[in-house]
């Protein structure tokens, strides 16, 4: 359950929620029985409390109660007394017990749900064209403990405890705590903030431990070096005592001897030098995407393309690529920045967000591909493409709370559909990363395979019965699903909790390589 | 006493914690929740021949406040309906499958009272004892009412999990 309903409830219960708080706490009980569930709860306890406390069951230690005016305990029976005497006679007293001597009932067993844990030592901040070996993390990905293995390019990781590195392949480390790693081989240049002093990195030559500094490592088959560019740092040789070093100075490795040398801070790429190297990094691949997007806008199998490029600010037109398919109306959505500082996207977090579309046509097959940031996963569904209603033929692709990619396909009223379901794609340590999702289903043959970041993560068929003629779009959503009508003024939340970026149909199946080949063109 | 009237009487009372708790989720005025009880019990007592005993009375009766809560929310001027028709059907489902073990519990809460700070005392029992609202209690205390509906959310969170506690003697 998330934080966001109990805080609701508990300043609902205070009467210390605005008007239009009020709506969307009325919105996600009436959608979610698990909030209504989680509503009685904490309402059990509060009354509990409350009629505790004022029967004095419940002791008060700081505060006496004074009652009067229309906090006053009235008689709960003086309007059923003149109806109903007989139950006056005889309930009574049992009543009036229950009513101000007993407390109702704080909850059995309230279960609370697990808090939210995230799991690492460390954080990818950036990176420069990195190949890794085995293990690829991406940006923005929780670093554990273990081994990495940078083949090549640059990559900035953020330790917990405030150490900033960066690494410059060929290099090979190892995570062991949050204040402490091994430099294997390869360059890594330290920035130690005053609270992470004490920040140690292993080598086959001994130990550093920082005192506050910013300091430098080099080490390969030929060299082993350690530089000293800000502060002091004290040096642990596997067979001498430990050595102080301060900023300009150095220490040179070799099988025979160590010797001093002079710090040269030119060797090592540092933060700052990173931020331009990653600031000129995105702009290229901003250009990339963009050429790529020109040639996109002819693709034969492409049935509607919202690049949301340029999309000016106050718009609330989404426009589409091909005069075939009228523009979109953004309802709600904000204008965001996108994958890349150039580029927009929209953030459907707003409650009702959505854009609406109009699909025309009949499909033998589709393919939806997005880029989504997602910020949380707190409705029981949540939408990235949905028709209207959801009649026969009538797509539904969307996000299930437990992380996993739902498609289904409407094969008429009443009748049980087939879920495609995808492995877990998002949880709570992807909520920075943007992710390229793709779907792909093919009517003759039932299939429906799930992509993200370019690879195929599952592939299902449904069986004959659960099958369709024809794919039917029509009016649809991007990012929402429910339209109020005047005798149902109510709607589903089913809104993205995130950003949407680049939305496209074709109206076929793409192959893998041609969605490796839209990750690969339009990845950050 | 005679059948109908014990029958009644003895469901009505067992029924009556959850109600209670139902109609206060919604009626925060306390003269204005005695006054919802007890049209809820007389609605109740009126149609008790229309019951049927193999469903569930809590059920039933939580149905009929909640017919009660929506009569006085539209009668209160100026306080239209809070929550809708359809989040409030959503409520009485949940009060009705909700669980019942009530003095056990008021015994725990007062252990787990006791181990509150201070100032989280102070500030639950201006809210329990005194019927504050939290602006109130901010400025009794120099405090932003904000702080204080944190500091609510907070203090029920903390016996939510003390109740729950393994440490705590379950009767």
């Amino acid at each position: 359950m998330n934080n966001d309903l109990d805080n609701l409830i508990h300043r609902f219960l205070d009467e210390n929620l605005e008007r239009d708080e009020q709506v969307v706490l009325s919105r996600l009980l009436r959608d979610d029985p698990a909030a209504a569930k989680r509503f009685a709860e904490i309402s059990i306890l509060h009354d509990t409390l409350r009629s505790g406390f004022r029967s004095g069951a419940l002791p008060s230690q700081h505060t006496h109660a004074t009652i009067t005016g229309s906090d006053r305990n009235p008689s709960p029976f003086r309007k059923i007394q003149p109806v109903l005497p007989w139950l006056m006679a005889t309930a009574a007293t049992i009543v009036l017990f229950l009513v101000w001597k007993s407390a109702p009932p704080p909850p059995d067993k309230i279960t609370s749900a697990p808090e939210v844990r995230d799991q690492g030592f460390a954080i990818l901040t950036h990176g420069i064209n990195p190949v890794w070996s085995d293990i690829s993390p991406i940006e923005g990905d929780f670093l554990s403990a273990g081994k990495l293995e940078l083949k090549s390019g640059l990559a900035q990781i953020e330790f917990l405890s405030g150490v900033l590195i960066v690494l410059e392949g060929d290099a090979a480390i190892e995570i062991i705590s949050p204040d402490e790693m091994e430099l294997h081989r390869g360059k890594l240049r330290a920035l130690v903030p005053p609270p992470a002093v004490g920040f140690q990195i292993h080598t086959p030559k001994g130990t550093v431990v920082d005192l506050g500094t910013e300091f430098a490592l080099n080490l390969n088959d030929t060299q082993a070096e350690l530089h000293v560019l800000d502060g002091e740092v004290e040096w642990h040789g596997h067979s001498q005592e430990k050595t102080f070093l301060t900023e300009g100075k150095g220490l040179e490795f070799s099988e025979r001897q160590t010797r001093s040398i002079l710090a040269d801070p030119s060797l090592f790429t540092g933060p700052a030098r990173l931020s331009q190297l990653v600031a000129k990094h995105r702009g290229e691949r901003f250009r990339q995407w963009s050429d790529h997007y020109e040639k996109l806008t002819s693709h034969p199998k492409l049935l509607a393309y919202f690049p949301m490029h340029p999309l000016a600010s106050g718009t609330r037109e989404l426009k589409p690529t091909s005069s075939r398919i009228q523009p979109g109306a953004i309802v709600g959505a904000k204008i965001v920045q996108g994958r890349w500082p150039e580029k927009q996207a929209l953030d459907f977090s707003p409650n009702g967000s959505r854009v609406r579309v109009h699909i025309p046509g009949e499909q033998s097959a589709i393919t939806y591909s997005v880029w989504a940031r997602i910020d949380s996963l707190d409705r029981q569904y949540n939408a990235l493409f949905l028709t209207d209603n959801y009649g026969y033929g009538e797509p539904h692709w969307q996000i299930l709370e437990d992380g996993r990619l739902f498609f289904s396909v409407g094969i008429g009223k009443g009748k049980l559909h087939h879920i495609f379901h995808s492995p877990v794609i998002w949880d709570h340590s992807k909520t920075e990363q943007w992710l390229h999702l793709v779907t792909s289903y093919d009517v003759a043959t039932r299939t429906c395979v799930h992509y993200l970041n370019g690879a195929e993560i599952s592939r299902d068929s449904a069986p004959p019965e659960k099958g369709v003629d024809a794919l039917v779009l029509g009016s649809s959503q991007i990012g929402n699903w429910g339209l109020p009508t005047r005798d149902d003024p109510g709607f589903a939340v089913r809104n993205l909790n995130g950003r949407l970026d680049e939305f496209a149909i074709f109206n076929a199946v793409l192959s893998p390589e041609e969605v490796r080949d839209l990750y690969e063109n339009g990845r950050p | 006493m005679d059948r109908f009237t014990a029958d009644f009487t003895r469901q009505w009372t067992a029924a009556l914690p959850m109600v209670s708790a139902f109609v206060g989720s919604m009626v925060f005025d306390p003269s204005d929740r005695e006054d919802v009880l007890q049209d809820c019990a007389m609605a109740a007592v009126t149609s008790f021949d229309r019951f049927d005993s193999s469903r569930p009375f809590t059920a039933w009766a939580i149905g009929i406040a909640r017919n009660q809560i929506r009569l006085y929310l539209r009668r209160k001027s100026g306080d239209p309906l809070i929550l809708d028709d359809r989040a409030l059907d959503q409520l009485v489902s949940a009060f009705s499958g909700a669980r019942n073990d009530q003095e056990q519990q008021l015994d725990q809460l007062e252990t787990c009272l006791s181990g509150l700070k201070r100032r989280a005392r102070e500030i639950c029992e201006l809210r329990y004892v005194r019927n504050l609202k939290p602006s109130a209690i901010g400025e009794q205390l120099g405090i932003p009412a904000n702080t204080v509906s944190k500091a609510l959310q907070r203090i029920r969170e903390e016996l939510r999990d003390c109740l729950n506690s393994p440490s705590l003697p379950q009767e």
